[in-house]
């Protein structure tokens, strides 16, 4: 006799092996630290675990995974409630010692200092690669809205870069 | 039009996401505004930096403690109501009423026995009936013993 759970281990590992790293990225950017960002993605898909179990058709995988990410992500930082000190994010220290990877620190500066509404339109286009028919579908909003948001994160992202570049 | 008008469009033509009409629009634009060229510029150098930083996987021992609480977990024992909607493949709604039902037998049966041990009505009057019954039983044994006793006595 077959073991029943079997076909929901073996597409959850599928789906696993697909999504974690981009799940994972997506947290440590939009949070800055690497121990939240490890709750955050292993909430996610324990989370999908249990959700195979109950809806063996979940639309689009992509976009649930992300949804329920970006929505644990801002629970977080609202929770949190906590004065955000970029220079200690350890996500940003870890480019430090590299000199040929500055530009690199000071734009994951940059971005930490953003907006969360900025920062997750700005995360899912440069780092995670979505289109912007892709972010509409996990942010909710419209391809326009999309564009003009994406806009909006760059001018404040130019303005945050430039003021790390004046302080160094 | 303005420049913000243009510098949007900048934005999407960066992400690869501008029509051709625009793209044309946009370049007209650009030749007569040094102001929009500079800020494509700045655009254009934060998106190389971006592209430099690559995305960070997730770490092995993150992925092992997902991996050990979700396929790598020992099967968790069936509930009753699981094995009960797994095995006969009933609605969950039905299985619930049966879990009840079986509930709520289970809770009479026990109330019988502490009623009786509290010398309540309800087993008394079983009691009673249950003696009735053998009792009437037995009269109507001891009217066949007794005919058939009499139908012997008459007989000799």
């Amino acid at each position: 006799m077959t073991d029943p759970d079997t076909g929901k281990r073996e597409k959850f590992r599928e789906i696993f092996d697909r999504h974690k790293n981009r799940t994972y990225d997506f947290a440590l950017r939009m949070l800055g630290d690497r121990d939240a960002a490890g709750d955050i993605t292993q909430e996610v898909f324990l989370r999908l675990y249990r959700a195979i179990d109950g809806n063996p058709e979940i639309g689009n995988m992509q976009n649930w995974l992300f949804i329920l990410t970006r929505n644990l992500c801002l629970n977080e930082i609202r929770d949190s409630k906590k004065e955000i000190n970029i220079d200690s994010l350890d996500f940003v220290e870890a480019v430090e010692a590299d000199f040929a990877r500055n530009d690199v620190r000071q734009i994951r500066k940059a971005m930490s200092a953003l907006d969360a509404k900025y920062k997750e339109v700005l995360v899912l286009r440069e780092y995670e690669g979505f289109t912007y028919s892709e972010i509409a579908g996990i942010l909710g909003i419209t391809v326009p809205a999309v564009r003009s948001l994406l806009y909006k994160a760059r001018l404040m992202l130019k303005e945050n870069f430039e003021k790390i570049s004046i302080k160094r | 039009m303005n420049c913000e008008y243009f510098r949007e469009m900048l934005s999407a033509r960066i992400d690869g996401e501008l029509s051709r009409d625009e793209e044309a629009a946009l370049d007209e634009h650009l030749e007569g505004c040094d102001s929009c060229r500079k800020f494509a510029a700045a655009m254009a150098g934060m998106k190389e930096a971006a592209a430099r930083d690559k995305q960070e996987a997730m770490p092995a021992g993150l992925e092992e403690k997902i991996l050990s609480q979700t396929i790598k977990a020992s099967p968790k024992k069936e509930s009753v109501l699981g094995f009960i909607k797994g095995y006969y493949r009933v609605p969950r709604g039905l299985a619930w009423a049966a879990l009840v039902l079986l509930f709520i037998l289970t809770v009479n049966s026990f109330r019988g026995v502490t009623d009786k041990d509290a010398g309540l009505t309800p087993s008394v009057e079983v009691s009673e009936h249950a003696f009735v019954i053998q009792r009437v039983t037995l009269t109507q044994d001891d009217i066949i013993m007794s005919k058939t006793t009499t139908s012997n006595n008459e007989s000799l």
